[in-house]
């Protein structure tokens, strides 16, 4: 066995994976060969620190269990059969096929949008909305407002423009970090006290956002996608680029993203 | 659950962001739980449900990984008299968090899986279905790239030797 032959078992040397044959034969070639001996030392050394490294974090999954039991309970809940005396799985299958509906509509808008190529971070918006507001998948939100604006800090949208937002009509409910595209944004969740809608936001960075621009409200330019499920708006400011989400109608996203674009 | 931890763990080093891992540790139990039946009594669970992590995490593609820089990292010498350097196990943790924060996804997802969290180099042939023999040279690799990272910050590699697991745990003591 020669060197390089050697350093590419060593792996499986040294779990004990490796037939006797060849475990001998590596055997003896580290006990001839100083540098392999030595690489094999490494490995072990790194292994430790690299242990030691990741081990150190011990993350608090009570907040992921929760949520786990939570759709668990509404899975089972869901699964009662028809024809059992109980009235509500009626209810529950209406909602199963309005669900299915909502999915199989936004997958069809989402397709079109990708179709787009130039609307991707559009399509994502849609997609978180409806996967975490509209289908209300459980997601660990933080609810507080000290928490949302300690969590947009992070992502360098100020506490100022959470804050500002209190300002435009509709109240703030709660907030996470999401992924749209390549960038990650705060994610919003608003209500205008009947329904709930989404607003993304992130530092601007100068990238141009994609869709025609409808109007220009407060100096910003604020651009729509036509998508049938799902309405999206977004708008640039000098410090923020934001995107609203809403699946009513496209009104109904414009004027969310005109009462943003004077709020911020 | 006494798995949720490790797979957070793992989640949190190849996902965007802290709460993407979360998502995705949540969708890796929930998809456990739906598809308990087709877990065989007496084979590994701790394989199976990394098997689920990796498979979702590669099914939802491109919007969920991370890229680099998810640690901070203080260089000693700018707070600390020259040619001192303090021995914290806290500043070497975050060393070599944030080197395998800076390798390739591939090279970061063997070494999380063999060496942390002490798969065989056959175990996690199966998780990431590629041949046991793409599994052993990504370690290879993986530890090559990870040692020149070090070191590039050691200023002479490894310093500190031990004995340990190297793949896996497998017959450990």
């Amino acid at each position: 066995m020669n060197c390089s032959e050697a350093i590419e078992v060593l792996p499986a040397y040294l779990t004990g994976e490796l037939e006797t044959a060849k475990a001998q034969a590596i055997g003896a070639h580290l006990l001839g060969c100083p540098a392999c001996a030595r690489e094999a030392e490494q490995q072990k050394s790194l292994d430790l620190q690299l242990q030691a490294a990741v081990k150190s974090e011990d993350p608090d999954v009570s907040g992921i269990l929760l949520r786990v039991k939570q759709s668990i309970l509404a899975e089972a809940a869901a699964q009662v059969q028809p024809g059992s005396h109980a009235l509500w799985p009626r209810r529950w299958i209406g909602l199963a096929i309005g669900a299915a509906a909502v999915v199989l509509a936004s997958v069809l808008a989402y397709n079109v949008l990708l179709g787009q190529r130039t609307a991707r971070v559009y399509a994502d918006a849609a997609e978180d909305h409806r996967d975490e507001v509209t289908l209300a998948q459980p997601r660990h939100w933080r609810t507080e407002l000290a928490e949302i604006q300690a969590l947009a800090e992070t992502r360098g949208v100020s506490a100022e423009a959470v804050n500002a937002l209190g300002g435009s009509g509709y109240r703030l409910e709660r907030g996470r970090i999401c992924q749209l595209e390549d960038h990650l944004y705060l994610h919003l969740v608003v209500t205008d006290g009947a329904r709930e809608y989404s607003l993304f936001l992130r530092p601007s960075d100068g990238t141009p956002l994609p869709g025609s621009t409808r109007e220009v409200v407060n100096g910003r330019a604020v651009h729509a996608a036509h998508d049938a499920s799902e309405q999206v708006a977004g708008f640039e400011s000098k410090q923020l680029l934001a995107i609203v989400v809403t699946e009513d109608s496209p009104e109904a996203a414009m004027r969310l993203a005109r009462a943003a674009a004077n709020a911020l | 659950m006494p798995h949720a931890r490790s797979l957070l763990r793992v989640a949190r080093r190849l996902a965007a962001d802290s709460s993407i891992a979360e998502d995705l540790v949540q969708e890796t139990l929930l998809l456990a739980w739906r598809g308990f039946d087709q877990f065989q009594p007496g084979t590994n669970i701790r394989a199976w449900l990394f098997r689920i992590l990796m498979n979702t995490f590669y099914a939802q593609g491109r919007r969920i990984r991370s890229t680099p820089l998810l640690v901070s990292l203080q260089s000693p010498e700018s707070e600390a008299e020259p040619g001192f350097r303090a021995p914290s196990s806290l500043l070497a943790n975050a060393e070599v968090n944030q080197a395998l924060a800076d390798m390739s996804e591939e090279h970061r997802t063997v070494l999380l899986l063999g060496v942390v969290e002490g798969f065989t180099c056959k175990e996690m042939a199966e998780i990431l279905a590629v041949p046991i023999g793409t599994v052993m040279s990504r370690m290879s690799r993986a530890r090559q790239a990870m040692r020149s990272r070090l070191a590039a910050n050691n200023e002479g590699g490894i310093r500190r030797g031990a004995n340990g697991a190297a793949c896996a745990q497998k017959g450990a003591s």
